[in-house]
């Protein structure tokens, strides 16, 4: 393990590219994914609302014959 | 195919597949980075630096992969005009894009040790700038037209007429015998490089993929919601 993290004198070189990397990746997925969920919850504060009839059963797929 | 084109029932679908990806993500992850960084050899010439290549090359395969992905969402959606399809090319081509700058910068930062350069004009490297930029136009375009069909069909046909780009990336090193090294994992005569490395590097392009499917399905849902979302606003200006 002695100087296993200077990687042969190319430490910076690698390094970078794995943390970079590794940075953009996660960055991206929790953009994606926040991004998702107040999109989400706007449209479930937009969706008209109604009594008795929960607004899901409008939102399904109609269903097939058996 | 045209089942999916209904958003519950797509959503339905990427619920499915999740779990599975996120199990994949997890295994290939865990095991390519043990053999990227811990079991595989140096290189006889490139030294420790060769580790680089186990996170540059498959950014590369996905820069190219997802472009397909964005250029067959596009096709999709001008010949069959299938609803979801203009979706999934949007979904897709910010993660084209983050692929195709991971490339490029990894790329360099192997160069400016094995070549003494973080940039050279070669064919391959320009060829990959290129892609870029084409992803960049692609959301610009969506970006740039208000109404989403018109943007939609706009980018849709910038993205097709990029696809040309995909052989003069995968050929330019074939061509311009520049600095960029030519391929050695898919190669009609087999791949060159030694098995420890090859190992590594595919179980890594597996978990890129797997992670391209997780955020590529959150993204879908992103944009049906967003599609959702603006018919709503406009129902309410209208009602």
């Amino acid at each position: 393990m002695d100087g296993y993290f200077e990687m042969g004198g190319y430490a910076f070189y690698v390094w970078t590219s794995y943390g970079v990397t590794a940075l953009v990746l996660i960055a991206l997925a929790v953009f994606s994914l926040r991004a998702n969920a107040a999109a989400k919850a706007e449209v479930e504060r937009l969706k008209p609302k109604r009594q008795k009839r929960p607004s899901r059963v409008t939102e399904a797929a109609p269903q097939e014959a058996p | 195919m045209h089942r999916f084109a209904n958003p519950a029932e797509f959503n339905r679908l990427a619920d499915r597949i999740l779990p599975w990806a996120k199990l994949v993500l997890l295994v290939t992850l865990g095991a390519g980075l043990y053999l990227a960084l811990f079991a595989s050899p140096a290189d006889y010439q490139q030294g420790q630096s060769v580790r680089i290549m186990y996170v540059h090359v498959p950014a590369a395969w996905m820069a190219m992969f997802t472009y397909m992905v964005v250029a067959g969402a596009s096709f999709t959606a001008i010949v069959w005009r299938h609803p979801l399809a203009l979706l999934a090319g949007k979904a897709a081509a910010p993660i084209g894009a983050v692929f195709t700058a991971l490339a490029l910068i990894t790329g360099s930062l192997w160069g400016k040790p094995m070549w003494g350069t973080f940039w050279e004009w070669d064919g391959r490297m320009t060829s990959v700038l290129v892609l870029f930029f084409l992803y960049l136009g692609y959301m610009a375009i969506w970006r740039g037209i208000d109404e989403e069909d018109k943007a939609g069909r706009a980018a849709s046909i910038l993205a097709l007429v990029g696809v040309i780009n995909i052989p003069i990336i995968k050929f330019s090193v074939d061509w311009w015998n520049t600095l960029h090294q030519p391929a050695s994992v898919i190669r009609l005569d087999g791949p060159t490089i030694h098995n420890d490395m090859l190992w590594p590097l595919l179980i890594l392009a597996l978990a890129y993929k797997a992670y391209f499917v997780i955020v590529f399905l959150w993204r879908m849902k992103l944009e049906i919601n967003r599609r959702k979302l603006s018919v709503l606003r406009m129902a309410r200006v209208s009602g």
